[in-house]
């Protein structure tokens, strides 16, 4: 319609669409007004009244078509048609509910399982994150392999190198922090981070309350500020507005409150930055001013984490070449005061690396692979039911192949059909679309529930429009490629030999059926990818799961009592006080023993000590693998049940110059020798004697190989918090009387983490879980669709071929052979698609490798589970159909259709 | 539903839009009219009169109007719109030219 006619059109189409009734009388009326004229035209010619009215009616043509055609010009086409095609649609699609079903269904799944996992994919990889111009947000670290640093810590030397080095608008090092509050109540232990002053800038945030920090309060005596999280000013302050300004108790002094953050601000939180922050609070509480002292540079500790806001134009490449190159610079430096150090520096300045990363990139280290390769695994289900949908419609369409036909003949044209078959799809993919859309909500949430502790930034997890859109166009697209296109390319030739027949067709087409098994073979091909996945990540798991910890989780507590540093200094006195504190943990009823340690397994705290034998051989820097440090009491291995492989326990009162290894440190340090009353140093310090040899643990991951292991009694360091406490019933019960016992010795010292460890081991998992559930969940709806795609092609095909069978039959042919050629030629299908499979397997095998654990990724068990798997519902899927046809009695058969 | 345009159906546009420019009519004293205009050679069947009617004004170019007849009968008659004198303006220079040119090919010698 061109713009200037639609003044004048407009008001007629409505006219036609709205007033059709008054419309047909109109028409009426005119046409019989000029039949009259022509009749009376022909009675003056000298016609008979009767003869006359006939010619007149013969010039018109036929009086019901002129008005159809005239209707037909008047009709607002489009809108007319859709609506009735739709309906049209509607009814088909009632008429055949299991074919509607199975199609909405599974185009739902595979739509919704899409648009779940890409949520995921898109809020994880690939959102912005919720600052400011939020992608010039870097986080930087300095990696030096030689001195075994390898995760993104930094110190305070590096940091003022980098802030001072012109290319960040705002930079800040941060550092985690805990104190105990003292308020009316209980004590009650917060934790948070220390952060130089620029930090609140840098991320572009203003406070909910009060001010932010400034320079001065990043000042020797002035730090005693805090800034409180919104949620902890709710908890504990009950978002009292008068809070800034306030001063609250510490256990290490009085702080005044001067700000309060927004709701939505806590970084660091630990789902988000674990893959940076080896330690991070679970929700960052408070921010203290940290105060980079002279001294604190000199100690150079690599305590501090340091983020920066880019300038405008600077590129991560250039901070990073630049930060690089000062860096080799300083060493060259020391080198050149220092010759003797050469041989120690060179490989250090050798394997030195700046990274320089977004901090949004760096949130999803260590789980991007997973998720792509999630995605990947849901891409081949999808692919999967827009094959099983292709293959539906077409085995439908075959099926009404003579309607089509006689509709043709009775003068319906191509694209009519087309339109009706189009409107169909309409019908089966908004239905879908709608069902997907609740499948996907529902999912996320179930998501987030399930991983928002593991997964960065999952809280903001939500079902993306455009990707919605997106797999609706292209399931739109398929139903139309593979429903409505083989009706307008239906060659004459077919057509007329359908009529030809009288719709009496002894075989099926034949381009349809290649194209369908082509389609069968490509699903069970995709199928025996996603369960070959799933098969060995499910290997994998369940490997894993038998991973013995070294000790025993079960009914084992957890808690961590932080001392009162008030009465503790005196190493004596906390000395007594720890034994106290044990006594009253052993003397709770449903208490076996109790033990107290620094750092607790499996819980991220570690710390690594540089070990060597006495006069054994000394390894040369470069291979030199750290042992992890633990101080224990006496009872620690019998609480944990750490079996003793050899010698001796700690005694009570072992003095410090002791220490237990682990059965991997004995083998290293003295390899086929017997460890036990051998000696070895920590770093440069007075050697250490083995009194015994304990079994390996592991800690932070089951899937890694235990480290070597050393443990020195309370003599040496008794600042230990961790107690642990085996039970012999619930330990949950017992956590409540546990704290009371606390609270009685002393009420200012706070309980945190309680942990049963049974679900800290458990939590470690979580992620292959997580991964093992969900490409499993795929597989087994992979399965599910190759199982429906068989039997639905083996049933078409010999429902086409009735007849054919009840000629075989009359002709003499046993029932037996028809089962066999029919079972064979499923077979065949079924066979060609496991074969791809299989090469399509193989071919991304390697892509998979890094998720696995004690499985190669060419297991012939997984493999040949999979084909067994894949095979059972095949065989069923073709045997049913072909042996209800050959028990078919053959005078029925050929009177079938 | 549109059917495609030949040379006759657009000639019949034409030829209506042109009879109606004249004055307003109905339907059976426009096929008379143009049977009579053009000394019987041009006539269009009474089935694919009132269609192209009806096209015409479905397309804004004519309007149709009940009138009383002079033999005192209700009808329909049809007159041109203003977008309709310009279609009719149009479509009579694309004749001409196209005659011309016709009538030039014919006129062409044989050597």
């Amino acid at each position: 319609m061109r713009a200037a006619n639609w003044i004048y059109t407009v008001p007629l189409k409505l006219r036609s669409l709205f007033h059709q009734k008054q419309l047909d009388q109109d028409l009426d009326e005119e046409l019989r007004y000029h039949i009259e004229c022509r009749t009376g035209e022909y009675i003056a010619k000298g016609m008979t009244a009767k003869e006359a009215r006939r010619v007149a009616l013969l010039d018109m043509g036929g009086i019901e078509q002129t008005k159809e055609e005239c209707r037909d010009v008047r009709r607002v086409n489009w809108i007319e048609n859709t609506v009735q095609d739709l309906g049209y649609g509607f009814r088909i699609l009632r008429k055949s509910p299991g074919f509607t079903a199975v199609a909405v269904l599974t185009l739902a799944l595979g739509l919704g399982a899409v648009n779940t996992i890409f949520a995921v994919v898109q809020t994880v990889l690939l959102r912005p994150l919720n600052y400011p111009r939020s992608e010039r947000i870097v986080t930087v670290s300095q990696i030096l392999p030689a001195l075994g640093s390898g995760s993104s810590v930094a110190n305070l030397n590096e940091f003022q190198r980098w802030e001072q080095s012109g290319l960040f608008e705002h930079a800040a090092a941060i550092e985690t922090a805990d104190y105990v509050l003292l308020g009316p109540g209980r004590a009650e232990q917060l934790f948070g981070v220390r952060v130089t002053p620029d930090f609140f800038r840098l991320f572009g945030v203003q406070p909910f309350l009060g001010r932010e920090f400034v320079a001065g309060d990043a000042t020797p005596g002035h730090d005693n500020v805090i800034v409180l999280s919104h949620q902890l000013w709710m908890r504990s302050f009950g978002g009292d507005r008068n809070v800034v300004g306030r001063s609250i108790r510490m256990s290490d002094g009085v702080m005044t409150v001067i700000g309060v953050m927004p709701p939505r601000f806590d970084f660091p939180r630990l789902a988000d930055v674990r893959t940076i922050m080896s330690w991070a609070p679970e929700q960052t509480e408070f921010w203290t001013p940290l105060t980079v002292t002279e001294k604190l540079v000199q100690q150079g500790n690599f305590n501090y984490y340091v983020l920066g806001r880019l300038k405008d134009g600077v590129t991560t490449k250039r901070a990073k070449e630049q930060f690089q190159a000062s860096a080799v610079q300083m060493f060259r430096d020391e080198e050149v005061q220092e010759p003797s150090y050469r041989e120690m520096l060179e490989p250090i300045i050798a394997s030195l690396s700046v990274s320089v990363v977004p901090l949004r990139d760096t949130m999803s280290w260590g789980i991007r692979e997973a998720l792509w390769m999630l995605l990947a695994a849901v891409g081949l289900l999808l692919a999967l039911v827009l094959f099983n949908l292709g293959n539906l419609l077409l085995t439908r369409n075959v099926g009404r192949l003579r309607e089509f036909v006689v509709r043709e003949a009775l003068g319906a044209t191509r694209w009519r059909l087309f339109r009706e078959s189009l409107a169909e799809q309409v019908l089966v993919v908004a239905g879908a679309a709608v069902i997907s859309l609740l499948l996907s909500e529902w999912a996320a949430s179930a998501i987030r529930s399930v991983a928002a502790a593991r997964l960065p930034r999952l809280y903001e997890l939500s079902i993306d429009a455009h990707v919605t859109v997106f797999l609706l166009v292209l399931s739109f697209v398929i139903s139309i490629v593979f429903g409505a296109v083989p009706l307008v390319v239906m060659p004459e030739p077919s057509i007329s030999s359908v009529l030809q027949s009288e719709g009496r067709t002894a075989t099926a087409d034949r381009r349809t059926s290649r194209l369908k098994s082509v389609l069968m073979v490509m699903q069970i091909g995709v199928s025996m990818v996603l369960l070959v996945g799933a098969g060995l990540l499910i290997q994998s798991f369940t490997n894993v799961m038998h991973v013995n910890a070294g000790f025993d989780p079960h009914n084992l507590l957890n808690i961590s009592v932080s001392l009162n540093p008030k009465t503790n200094q005196d190493p004596a006195k906390r000395l007594a006080h720890l034994r106290e504190l044990l006594d009253a943990f052993r003397s709770i009823p449903g208490v076996e023993s109790a033990a107290v340690v620094n750092h607790v397994p499996f819980t991220g705290e570690i710390d690594i000590h540089d070990v060597h034998a006495v006069g054994g051989p000394s390894s040369s820097s470069g291979e030199r693998e750290g042992a992890e440090y633990r101080v224990a009491d006496a009872s620690y291995f019998r609480t944990m049940r750490i079996p003793m492989v050899a010698g001796r326990e700690f005694r009570e009162d072992e003095p410090e110059g002791f220490a237990v290894v682990n059965r991997k440190m004995a083998s290293n340090l003295w390899p086929n020798e017997d460890a036990v009353g051998k000696q070895f140093r920590d770093g440069d310090n007075p050697p250490i004697t083995v009194v015994g040899i304990v079994e390996n643990i592991h800690d932070g991951s089951l899937e890694r190989e235990p480290m070597m292991q050393f443990y020195q009694p309370l003599a040496a360091n008794s600042w230990c918090e961790q107690f642990m406490i085996r039970t012999r019933i619930d330990p949950a019960v017992i956590l409540a009387v546990a704290e009371q016992a606390v609270w009685r010795l002393d009420p200012e010292q706070p309980i945190s983490h309680p942990r049963i460890m049974e679900q800290l081991l458990h939590s470690t998992t979580l992620d292959r879980r997580f991964e093992t559930g969900l490409v499993a969940g795929f597989a087994a709806a992979a399965l599910f669709l190759a199982t429906v795609g068989l039997f639905s092609i083996a049933s078409l095909s010999i429902a086409q071929r009735t007849r054919e069978f009840g000629i075989r039959l009359a002709l003499g042919a046993r029932g037996a052979n028809l089962l066999r050629l029919e079972l064979l030629r499923t077979l065949g299908i079924a066979f060609s698609g496991l074969a791809c499979g299989v090469a399509a397997s193989l071919a991304l095998a390697r892509t998979v490798g890094g998720f696995l654990y004690g499985v190669t990724a060419w297991s012939p068990e997984v493999y040949g589970g999979a084909i067994v798997v894949l095979m059972v519902p095949a065989l069923v899927a073709a045997w049913l159909p072909a042996r209800r046809a050959t028990k078919v009695d053959p005078m029925v058969a050929l009177r079938y259709e | 539903m549109s059917k495609p345009a030949d040379l006759v159906q657009g000639t019949l546009d034409m030829l209506l839009l042109k009879i109606l420019a004249l004055q307003p009519l109905n339907g059976f004293s426009t096929s008379q009219r143009l049977k009579q205009v053009s000394g019987d050679v041009l006539q269009v069947s009474d089935g694919s009169l009132y269609p192209a009617l009806h096209k015409l004004e479905e397309e804004g170019w004519i309007k149709s109007e009940w009138k009383i007849t002079d033999n005192n009968r209700r009808a329909k008659f049809y007159s041109l719109t203003r977008l309709g004198h310009r279609q009719f303006e149009k479509e009579a220079q694309n004749w001409n030219r196209l005659a011309a040119a016709i009538s030039e090919v014919v006129k062409l010698e044989e050597t």
